[in-house]
């Protein structure tokens, strides 16, 4: 909207305006020019009729008062306030002027001296003061909250009023300056009212939104904005049309600078402005601490204009109301009714005076309920400037009285009466300084200590508790009470949520996790009120902002350690109806950050301690799992075998035994394969389980007791591993056993030292000649793993090994060892070790694994690393 | 457009209006244009002419205005200003001839205003066309001054002194400060007994111009009339310092000294006025009325009367209102008939339109004849025809209604006498005092007919 982005740029610059205005009003007033210390009624332009006279000046010293008639200065008869000013000017300050004065008892000739100029008494200098310190209210609104329409208003305002005190309340003389300073100080009191109007119409809500809206009619956006161009303009045309008549006429009936009718006029907007005031405070709801009284959308309506849609704004309201009526009922009174109706100005004051009240409430009530959001100004600049003068004048007092005791004694003429005077002044007021300050910060200041106590004792009682459950407590329980809330709430992030671990049923139990409130959270510091949020935020954060808000939420804290993001911190407002300072603000999030370190310290404490145990519970399982794989092998006779199985883990998934066929002990009563050939002594078999640690462990141990079980009912081996795989298929179907089986077969005359295999899932075979040649031994037909699927058909290949040859079976976690380059271990690096290693089964294993810890160097292996040998002495037993 | 920059805009165009029309003030006020002349030594010259004009003192803007037309003969408002002092009707005949060739179309319409005015006025032009070419002007240029002033002095001379007072009033509104609409407004609410306001004019005079002797002089006139011996003394001494011959200030001093009861003080106040190179015809006057008023004083009727027949009254202007009286109260009323006869042929010494001493002499004669009715319509008359137009004026009226009460008390209406003594009191206490032991006629004792009729006329008339 850039006309209003327009107009928020122009109020600034027309505030600026207005305070030069005013400053150079009051500067203007003190410049030192010839003065007689005339202050002229301001309502009879061109008369130069004499409102007051300042005390001590040469017009009081020459007896003109209050009444008289200025008519001549400097021996010539004036036209006008600015002939009058022509004629001072050409004086001196101290020079002796002539002056023609027409009193009640005829004209005289008065010789007056000319002093200094010197015209603002300290009423007006109250005034002006006041002006400023609206202005300067209405200024720090605008800043915070430049969005409102409100605040704008308000700002507005605080200009009107400024211009009105420091201008339509000059004590106005001769010069241009005046009447240009007065005539502006009017125009600004006849656009005061169409404001206030205006501001009552939307302050603290517009009165045409909401259900009860007390001016529907307003709601049409044209309807609203022909009222209220009218509202604004039918003063000024009142005003143009009396002064043209009065200009037709030849006489000048003004009432403090503006014609009778303009002010009947402006009485009928302070009516209606209090009307709308008044119909506006009715309709808050009366009791409203847990806001279930109120809709989230009115909450939301309502919080970017007071910023807390509870007491606070109906009493606000009120206190508003009141003040504007006591200070406007006499001013339409006394200076409106009574030079009206009585033709008198006898009680003008009395009717000015009180409207002082009205920027006085506005201020209070926007101090005392925040109905704008702010208290720093006065708390913190007035409020201690005046108790400083009060200090001040207490001194000044104090060295005041001194002097008048000692005055004219021989004490006074002392040389070390100066010396001894001021430091028995300094010592007697210093105790005195020290006892008024001390309550008046704690007055004004008492809050931001105690809060600053309460966090010290909180972020201790956080560094001390070690226990998670206790750190909780601490801070959704202590918070609240050390910081005077309504409650406090934690919620943690959770499995991609943030769920609520402490605070009031009434909040969610859980809220999606949102990336924008973090962000917004993030960019606010990571601590900021639920208004300003939403205000900020967009369609993803707005409806959980505006559930908050309806919750009673008002500041919302992101809880997060250096290392991760633990959760959100929600916090309600205040009991003693204060809102936040920026200070408060800034101990809150150091206490958060506290927490959250605490909190982060508590649950890594915990995960460790979780940790411990399961390591030591690892342990046990890994002896466990050792106890299974057999601590000797007998393979076959004439035959060597030497397994090595490292996991990768505490537990792992690898493993090796041997099965026994029927009675291994007893060769004849073993069960046959399927090819009709006998096995000669144990089958060997190694698995690889898919996965780590312990559940790979789990399975491996299952698949351990399915092979022994299935082992012991005498069945073939391609019988036995289908078996087998039904049985593990069906314990846990996304997990499978890669598996490896040999066995040796009885040695037959045309195929002496058989080695057949099944190799369902593992790496195939490789073979060591007797003259080092390495030779991968061609894979099983069927090579499913273990569980892997339903249905599994193995059979099983064979190969001849000659004395001194080795067949080395290994599992995956050998090929893909890593070197810290990254390189993998690979076939190729694992036939040339076997190629290279002993003759031997076992010093081939050891140097095969010899190698491959040079290759990791000496690194953990990333999967399980099982090898094993199977070779033919070279010499057969006698009794084979 | 949005609600604040309606505000905004809207206060711009009221602060740019207010703006505006004080500019607009600014450059009504300025002053008018300067008297078309190329030399500024002349302009300087003529500007000093104006500021002793203003005071009065003709002698010394004569000499200014001389020194103007020496430096530029074409100065045309040099030469009507100089027409206006008292220059000799040869010299003024000279400056009118030179006035009538001024090239008209070089001068401001102010000045050609004045120029065709002034020389209607010297060419004698009837009064109707003097106002005329005033009313064309005033219609063009309604706030000019100096043709306000002009208008005022015509309604002035023509004494319609309403009108006259209307356009000083009108013509104090555009300049304040001009100094002889103040002093003439004075005497306007002087002469409708408004003493108060009068004062306050006549103060405004002072203030404005306290180096001239003319306001001193006009505010002691006003003390005098109205009593305030002490106050005149102060005013007309303040005058004759200034202006030693200002001698306007010697006569009111005569009444001071006439009416305070201190007549030995006459003659010094004659001596001195004429040291002070007072004219000749002035000096003769007040020589004769010090002599006129010592007579009366010493009661002398005989030889007061008689004085009718010297220089005084036949060749001065002096009315000769107290031998007339002298002849009444030494019964010899033929020699009253005389003067009343040959007063009745001169001219009014006063600002009336009539001559009040023929009826007011007519009014004593009648009570010494015992004719009381014809007396007292003739004082009202008189009365009637005086105002308190200076201190003339005033003095004659006062002492015509000290003989008119005299007269009512005779017709026996003595509630009229006395209020008319109180009225005369409420001016001049020390005049009225004089009522006690006023010499005045009186009828035949056996006319007491003549006296009741008189009374019943009196107290229809009188009211």
């Amino acid at each position: 909207m850039p006309p209003l982005l327009a107009a928020r740029r122009l109020l600034p610059l027309a505030g600026v305006a207005a305070f030069a205005l005013a400053a150079l009003s009051l500067v203007d007033m003190y410049l030192p020019r010839p003065y007689d210390g005339v202050v002229l009624e301001s309502d009879a332009p061109g008369q130069l009729m004499v409102a007051d006279v300042v005390d001590g000046s040469g017009a009081a010293r020459a007896g003109i008062a209050r009444g008289d008639r200025i008519v001549g200065i400097g021996r010539e008869v004036l036209r006008s306030e600015a002939h009058a000013a022509d004629q001072l000017r050409r004086h001196r300050i101290g020079e002796s002027v002539p002056y023609l004065v027409e009193t009640p008892r005829g004209r005289r000739e008065v010789p007056v001296v000319l002093g200094p100029r010197r015209i603002g008494s300290l009423t007006y200098l109250g005034a002006a003061l006041l002006g400023f310190v609206f202005f300067a209210v209405g200024s720090f609104v605008l800043g915070r909250r430049q969005e409102l329409l409100a605040a704008r208003l308000f700002y507005l305002l605080s200009i009107l009023f400024l211009v009105f005190l420091v201008c339509r309340l000059r004590p106005a003389s001769y010069s241009t300056v005046d009447v240009f300073v007065l005539h502006t100080g009017t125009l600004a009191l006849l656009l005061l009212p169409a404001t206030f109007l205006h501001f009552f119409l939307v302050f603290p809500r517009p009165l045409w939104e909401g259900a009860a809206a007390p001016l529907p009619v307003l709601a049409a956006r044209r309807v609203r904005r022909a009222f209220l161009v009218a509202a604004y303009v039918l003063p000024l045309l009142v005003y143009l049309y009396n002064l043209w008549f009065c200009l037709q006429r030849g006489t000048w009936i003004l009432i403090s600078g503006a014609p009778r009718a303009s002010w009947w006029l402006l009485g009928v907007y302070m009516v209606l402005g209090l009307t709308a005031l008044g119909a506006n405070a009715r309709r808050f709801p009366a009791v409203d601490q847990s806001g279930e009284s109120s809709t989230s959308r009115d909450v939301v309506e309502r919080a970017p204009v007071v910023g807390r849609p509870r007491n606070n704004e109906r009493r606000g309201a009120w206190f508003v109301f009141l003040g504007t009526l006591f200070g406007l009922v006499p001013f339409l009174v006394f200076t409106v009714g009574f030079p009206s109706v009585r033709h008198t100005e006898r009680y003008l004051f009395y009717g000015v005076a009180p409207l002082v009240l009205v920027p006085l409430t506005f201020a209070y009530a926007i101090v005392r309920f925040q109905l704008l959001d702010i208290r720093v100004i006065l708390r913190k600049s007035l409020f201690y400037t005046v108790t400083t003068a009060v200090v001040t004048a207490l001194y000044a007092g104090g060295i005041a009285a001194f002097n008048w005791t000692f005055q004219g004694s021989a004490m006074e003429r002392s040389a070390w009466f100066p010396v001894l005077f001021a430091l028995a002044i300094v010592l007697g007021l210093d105790p005195l300084r020290r006892r008024l300050q001390g309550p008046v910060d704690r007055f004004f200041y008492g809050e931001l200590p105690r809060l600053h106590r309460a966090m010290v004792e909180l972020g201790e009682a956080l560094s001390a508790d070690r226990d998670p459950g206790a750190l909780v407590h601490e801070l959704v329980e202590g918070l609240p009470r050390q910081v005077g809330l309504h409650f406090a709430a934690l919620y943690l992030a959770e499995e991609g949520e943030l769920r609520r671990a402490a605070g009031p049923a009434s909040l969610p139990a859980a809220i999606a996790d949102a990336p924008e409130l973090y962000r917004l959270l993030h960019g606010a510091g990571g601590l900021a009120p639920i208004e300003l949020l939403t205000g900020l935020a967009e369609e993803e954060a707005l409806p959980l902002l505006q559930s908050l808000a309806a919750g009673g939420v008002e500041v919302a804290a992101e809880l997060a350690s250096p290392r991760r993001r633990l959760g959100l911190v929600l916090l309600s407002a205040r009991a003693n109806q204060l809102s936040w300072e920026r200070a408060e603000l800034e101990l809150l999030r150091g206490l958060l950050a506290q927490a959250a370190i605490a909190l982060e310290t508590g649950l890594l404490l915990a995960e460790r301690t979780r940790q411990a145990e399961l390591e030591r519970e690892m342990e046990i399982a890994a002896g466990i799992q050792a106890s299974l794989l057999p601590a000797s092998l007998s393979f076959a006779p004439g035959w060597e075998v030497a397994v090595r199985c490292r996991p990768a883990r505490h537990v792992g998934g690898d493993f090796f035994c041997e099965l026994a066929h029927g009675d291994s002990r007893n060769s004849a009563e073993v069960t046959a394969d399927g090819n009709g050939h006998r096995p000669l002594g144990n089958a060997l078999v190694y698995g690889d389980v898919a996965g780590k640690s312990v559940p790979a462990a789990l399975m491996m141990m299952a698949a351990h007791e399915v092979l022994h079980s299935l082992a012991l009912t005498d069945r073939g081996p391609e019988e036995l591993l289908a078996l087998a795989n039904r049985r593990l298929y069906q314990l846990r179907r996304r997990s499978f056993v890669a598996l490896g089986y040999l066995a040796a077969a009885a040695d037959s005359e045309d195929k002496p030292g058989t080695l057949r295999y099944v190799l369902a899932g593992q790496p195939g075979l490789l073979l060591r000649r007797a003259d080092g040649r390495v030779e991968e031994l061609p894979l099983c037909r069927h090579r499913v793993p273990l569980g892997a699927l339903a249905d599994g058909d193995y059979s099983l290949a064979e190969v001849a090994v000659g004395p001194g040859e080795l067949v080395l079976g290994y599992s995956d976690g050998v090929l893909d060892a890593r070197a810290p380059a990254g390189d993998f271990f690979g076939a190729e690096r694992l036939a040339a070790a076997l190629a290279v290693a002993p003759a031997d089964a076992d010093g081939a294993v050891d140097s095969i694994l010899a190698e491959l810890a040079a290759f990791t160097r000496g690194e953990d292996p990333f999967d399980d690393v099982t090898l094993l040998a199977v070779g033919r002495r070279q010499e057969v037993p006698p009794d084979a | 457009m949005r609600r604040p920059q309606i505000v905004i805009a809207s206060t711009a165009v009221l602060i740019a209006a207010a703006a505006g029309i004080a500019a607009w003030a600014a450059l009504r006020t300025r002053e008018q244009p300067e008297w078309t002349t190329h030399s500024p030594a002349a302009l300087a010259e003529f500007r000093l002419g104006m500021d002793a004009y203003q005071k009065y003192y003709w002698q010394e803007a004569s000499r200014h205005f001389e020194k103007a037309m020496a430096l530029d003969p074409y100065f045309a408002m040099a030469t009507r200003m100089l027409m206006r002092t008292d220059v000799g009707k040869q010299r003024s005949a000279e400056l009118r001839q030179r006035l009538a060739a001024a090239d008209r179309s070089r001068l401001s319409p102010r000045e050609a205003f004045l120029v065709e005015y002034t020389l209607a006025q010297s060419a004698e032009a009837p009064r109707e066309k003097l106002d005329k070419i005033v009313a064309d002007y005033l219609r063009r240029h309604p706030d000019d001054p100096y043709a306000l002033a002009q208008q005022a002095d015509l309604y002035w001379e023509a004494r319609r002194w309403n009108e006259a007072e209307a356009t000083f009033q009108k013509l104090l509104a555009v300049d304040p400060n001009w100094v002889d609409a103040q002093n003439k407004m004075g005497y306007a609410s002087m002469a409708q007994g408004r003493f108060a306001e009068s004062e306050d004019r006549f103060r405004t005079y002072r203030y404005v111009a306290p180096d001239q002797a003319n306001p001193h002089d006009s505010l002691g006139e006003l003390f005098v009339l109205t009593g305030r011996f002490d106050e005149a003394q102060h005013e007309l001494d303040t005058a004759l310092r200034i202006r030693p011959d200002f001698c306007q200030s010697y006569l009111n001093l005569l009444e001071i000294a006439r009416l305070s009861g201190h007549p030995e003080r006459m003659p010094s106040i004659v001596d001195t006025a004429q040291k002070n190179h007072c004219s000749a015809e002035m000096v003769a006057n007040t020589r004769c009325f010090t002599r006129l008023w010592d007579l009366y004083l010493a009661r002398d009727w005989k030889r007061l009367a008689a004085v009718f027949h010297d220089p005084c009254i036949q060749e001065r202007n002096v009315a000769p209102i107290l031998p007339h009286l002298a002849a009444v109260l030494d019964g010899n009323l033929a020699l009253a008939r005389e003067m009343e006869a040959f007063e009745a042929k001169r001219e009014s010494r006063y600002m009336t339109l009539g001559n009040p001493v023929v009826p007011h002499t007519a009014a004593i004669r009648e009570v010494a004849e015992g004719d009381l009715a014809s007396a007292l319509r003739d004082f009202a008359k008189t009365d009637a025809e005086l105002q308190y137009r200076g201190l003339g004026d005033g003095s004659f009226k006062m002492y015509n209604r000290l003989q008119w009460a005299h007269a009512l008390e005779l017709s026996g209406d003595h509630a009229g006498a006395e209020r008319l003594v109180r009225e005369v009191a409420a001016v001049n206490t020390a005049m009225a005092g004089r009522y006690a032991g006023l010499a005045a006629p009186r009828p035949p004792a056996a006319n007491t007919a003549a006296r009741t009729a008189a009374s019943a006329a009196a107290n229809s008339k009188a009211g």
